[in-house]
Formats: structure tokens, C-alpha cells, sequence
């Protein structure tokens, strides 16, 4: 045998033709999680993509306003000027979201619903399909998918404007309605809820502004977590977190913590990822699951709150040694 | 929901195009029958669409996407019903020539670690430096399993060195 032979039989396997056809008609039948619409951008790659957080982070007591801009991923970091990084630790305010004049900018499309003048995007919480039928609250109303990568800006100032395509939007019992609200339908009979959460437009002095909203407290059923490695990799090596004392601890703290901007610690994402980060999947009594990114120095993550929260305390430390 | 849909369709048929020929053939390599195939393709597109993480460029969307599809078929052959059935009929229907069959039956009888290094070097052309990154083993380690897949190969056909 020798690399030809090896690569004449192994070149002779090749999918039938309806292959695709049959995936993608499964893949669309499993809609178990938010889309992503970062791939889609790629097919439109001589397009100019559409949409871009504006972020003006101030100090909020010492009045001293700092400019930044980030894209709407929250893995995809593109500040305008590196210079304009903040770390005040007395707080930030994230202003309404604001569309570019200059469509140069670097920009990712993430899934949103405009409502109420708000805009609410995919967030680090999921909803289990039981979850979502007993949180279902009042209906809304129902996107109109009018949202792509060709947009203009009077295309969001639509109520129920959205890049998620068209379904029904509801409020989510127990919950405010002005921080969180739920996609809900039956697809083929299974139940696909997503939630979406508005970051833009408020003021985060400390966690409480952002994790209060979350009611994490009390109301944990089971905890796990996963290494940066098995995450990275999509391996889904999730362990369960026996000892949730540490963990109460820890969610009691985050009230305390201090918020960054994404801006000025991007470089978190990057840094020593196997070692320094780790995911912690917190499954609540009513069926939403939120997950954390914890970092290694105290620093935690909300997927699309475009915030680091450092904790100085005790409980991270302990917290982050149960994981290992 | 037709919007979304139809996002998905076009977001699935451009990866397809790209990637669907490579994966099936690393999943048939490790998994021998397209039933199986399929699942795994399927698991490993949702993954790629519903749930990315952040790529810096196409290889490394490659790479995770050849890492992702292995883990699933490690995690199939590790179920009871695999480690008692070899299927070799969907394989043998890929050729007509009994030296192939041949061929890739020795292939198929590889240990699985050996059949991802060996298949990555000789057919994807990677390096042992990019299959160390793509499996998260040590180099040393890919040389060494490179060594012992030849090996086994040589001695298995009685053929010429690799």
C-alpha cells in the first residue's frame, strides 16, 4: 500500500446526492438553538454587512465620556479605537443601539427584535421547550423579518422589525418585560422558544443592574460546567456541580461586581482560552438556563451583554476551584 | 419563519459545498456505514449553524468542523450496538475493484486514533503540526501514531513502505 492507494479508495467516498437535501431538512426540523447568523454573512462576502452596536461607555460620576463602538457579536470584537477602552469601575451606560453611516465598519448580524423602541437581541439565556410553556405570558405581537444584511436604518425603526424571520413574540411570566421577552411556535410539533433581552439604553453601575434581572437567586435547580477545551471544541463534556453552597456563595456576589467594557478587555476572549476561561450552565426552577463565562482573574461574561463584571471575592476563587 | 428558513437552506448549502465531501469521508473512514454518516453530518451542521463558535478564518472553521464530526463518531463507536456490529457492506458498494475493498477494509480495521492521523496526512494533506491543532494532541504524539498506522498497513498487506 502506499499514499496513492490510500488515496484512490479513500476519494472514492463521496455522499449520494440527496444528502444535503435530507440534512437540510432535518436541520431545519432541529431549530434547539438560537441562530447564528455570523456564517450567513460570509455567503454575501462583496456585500457590505449592516448592523453595528454604537456604545458611548461614560463615567458616570465623573462625568468623563469615553466613545467605543463594538460589533453586535459578542465573539466578534472590532472597536473603532483601541484608545477609547473603558474600566471605570463606577459604571457604564450603553446607549440605544444606532446603525453606521459608514458601512465600511467592520459588523456582524445577530438576531433582534425591535419592540417598544427597544431592541432586544439573542442572549446567554436558553429556555427549555417545558420552560417556555409555563412562562409563556402575554402575546405582543409578531416580527417582521424585515431585518438583513441589506437594511437600512428605517428599516429597524419598525415595531417588531427583526432578523429572526416571522414569529410570535410573548412576554415571559415573571420577568420584565422591558429586559426580557420570548419567541414561541411549534415547528413539526416541537416547541422552539428563544429568549432575547435588551442591553441597550440602561445604565450597569454594578451587577445587580444586569444579573437581578436574571432571578438567579433562590431559584437554582442544577448546575454544570464545561471546560474552555470541551467548549471550544463543542464536545459538550459537561459535569454536574454537586455542591451548590459555592455556587450560592458565587451568585450572591454578583450583585457586587464591577462592569467593564467589552472593549477594553477583549483581549480575555483570546487569552491562554484552555487554562484561563471556563462555562458554568445554571438550570433555574423554571426552566431557563443561563450560562456564564467565568475568567480566571474574577472577570464573568453575559453573552450579549457586551460587560465584563469582575468579582473581587472570595466566592470566585472558591467557585472557579470546584471547577476544576 | 420563511425568511429564517431560507437563511438556513443558504447558510447550509454553502457549507455543504465546502465541506460536506471531506466530512463524509472522515466519518466513513471511522464509521463504515452512511446510516451513521448521516447522523453525524447532521449533528455537525447543526452545530456549525445553530451554535458557532468564533472563527478567525476558514481554516479554523475547517478544523473545528473535522474536530466536531470525530468527536461524534467517537461518541457512536462508543456505543454498545457499534462495538458488536461491523458493517462492511456500505463500503464495499463504493468499488468495484476487490484490491480497493481490500484496501480500505485494512483501513477500516485501524484503531480508530490511527485512522484520523493517518487519513489527515495522506489524503487531507495536513501537516503533523496542523493534525496536533485539529486533534489537541501532542506532535510527538501524531508522529507516533503515524508510525504505528504505517506499520500496521505494511505488515497487514505485506506492501510497500508509505
Amino acid at each position: 500500500m502506499n499514499k496513492n492507494d490510500i488515496q484512490r479508495v479513500i476519494g472514492k467516498l463521496a455522499p449520494d446526492k440527496e444528502m444535503e437535501h435530507r440534512l437540510s431538512k432535518k436541520i431545519l426540523q432541529k431549530r434547539h438553538y438560537p441562530l447564528a447568523f455570523k456564517p450567513i454573512i460570509s455567503i454575501a462576502a462583496s456585500i457590505t454587512i449592516v448592523f453595528c452596536l454604537g456604545i458611548l461607555g461614560h463615567n458616570l460620576l465623573g462625568k468623563k465620556s469615553t466613545s467605543l463602538s463594538f460589533s453586535s457579536s459578542s465573539t466578534s470584537v472590532s472597536p473603532k479605537d483601541s484608545t477609547n477602552s473603558i474600566s471605570s469601575s463606577d459604571g457604564l451606560y450603553i446607549p440605544k443601539i444606532v446603525l453606521p453611516k459608514n458601512t465600511n465598519a467592520a459588523m456582524d448580524m445577530i438576531g433582534l427584535i425591535v419592540y417598544q423602541s427597544r431592541v432586544y437581541t439573542q442572549t446567554g439565556t436558553k429556555i427549555s421547550p417545558e420552560g417556555a410553556k409555563n412562562l409563556l405570558g402575554e402575546k405582543l405581537g409578531t416580527t417582521k423579518g424585515n431585518i438583513d444584511e441589506w437594511s437600512q436604518q428605517k428599516d429597524y425603526a419598525v415595531e417588531f422589525a427583526s432578523s429572526i424571520g416571522i414569529l410570535d413574540v410573548y412576554m415571559v411570566k415573571g420577568y420584565d418585560k422591558n429586559f426580557r421577552i420570548m419567541t414561541y411556535g411549534k415547528f413539526d410539533g416541537i416547541i422552539d422558544a428563544q429568549v432575547y433581552e435588551c442591553f441597550n439604553g440602561i445604565s450597569v453601575k454594578t451587577g445587580a443592574d444586569i444579573f437581578n434581572k436574571l432571578k438567579i437567586g433562590n431559584n437554582i435547580k442544577t448546575v454544570k460546567y464545561e471546560s474552555s477545551e470541551s467548549w471550544n471544541s463543542n464536545k459538550q463534556q459537561y459535569k454536574e456541580l454537586t455542591d451548590l453552597n459555592v455556587l450560592t456563595s458565587f451568585v450572591a456576589q454578583l450583585k457586587n461586581t464591577t462592569p467593564y467594557s467589552q472593549e477594553s478587555l477583549s483581549y480575555l476572549f483570546e487569552e491562554k482560552v484552555e487554562t484561563n476561561q471556563k462555562f458554568i450552565y445554571i438550570t433555574l426552577n423554571d426552566g431557563c438556563q443561563v450560562q456564564l463565562r467565568l475568567f480566571k482573574d474574577g472577570y464573568i461574561y453575559y453573552d450579549f451583554s457586551h460587560i465584563f463584571f469582575k468579582m473581587d471575592n472570595q466566592a470566585f476563587k472558591e467557585l472557579w476551584s470546584e471547577l476544576d | 419563519m420563511q425568511n429564517s428558513s431560507q437563511l438556513v437552506r443558504d447558510n447550509l448549502s454553502e457549507k455543504y459545498s465546502l465541506y460536506g465531501d471531506m466530512l463524509f469521508r472522515i466519518c466513513m473512514v471511522y464509521l463504515g456505514n452512511k446510516e451513521d454518516v448521516e447522523e453525524v453530518l447532521q449533528e455537525t451542521f447543526i452545530k456549525l449553524i445553530y451554535n458557532p463558535p468564533k472563527f478567525t478564518n476558514t481554516e479554523h472553521e475547517k478544523a473545528w468542523l473535522i474536530r466536531v464530526a470525530i468527536n461524534l463518531c467517537k461518541d457512536i463507536l462508543r456505543s454498545v450496538w457499534h462495538k458488536r456490529v461491523i458493517k462492511m457492506e456500505d463500503i464495499k458498494s463504493y468499488y468495484d475493484n476487490p484490491i480497493d475493498i481490500n484496501i480500505m477494509e485494512e483501513i477500516l480495521k485501524l484503531s480508530s486514533k490511527y485512522k484520523a492521523v493517518i487519513q489527515l496526512y495522506y489524503f487531507e494533506d495536513y501537516s503533523v503540526t496542523k493534525i496536533s491543532e485539529i486533534l489537541k494532541i501532542r506532535e510527538s504524539a501524531v508522529k507516533m501514531r503515524l508510525k504505528r498506522g504505517r506499520d500496521i498497513l505494511k505488515i497487514q498487506l505485506g506492501g510497500e513502505s508509505l
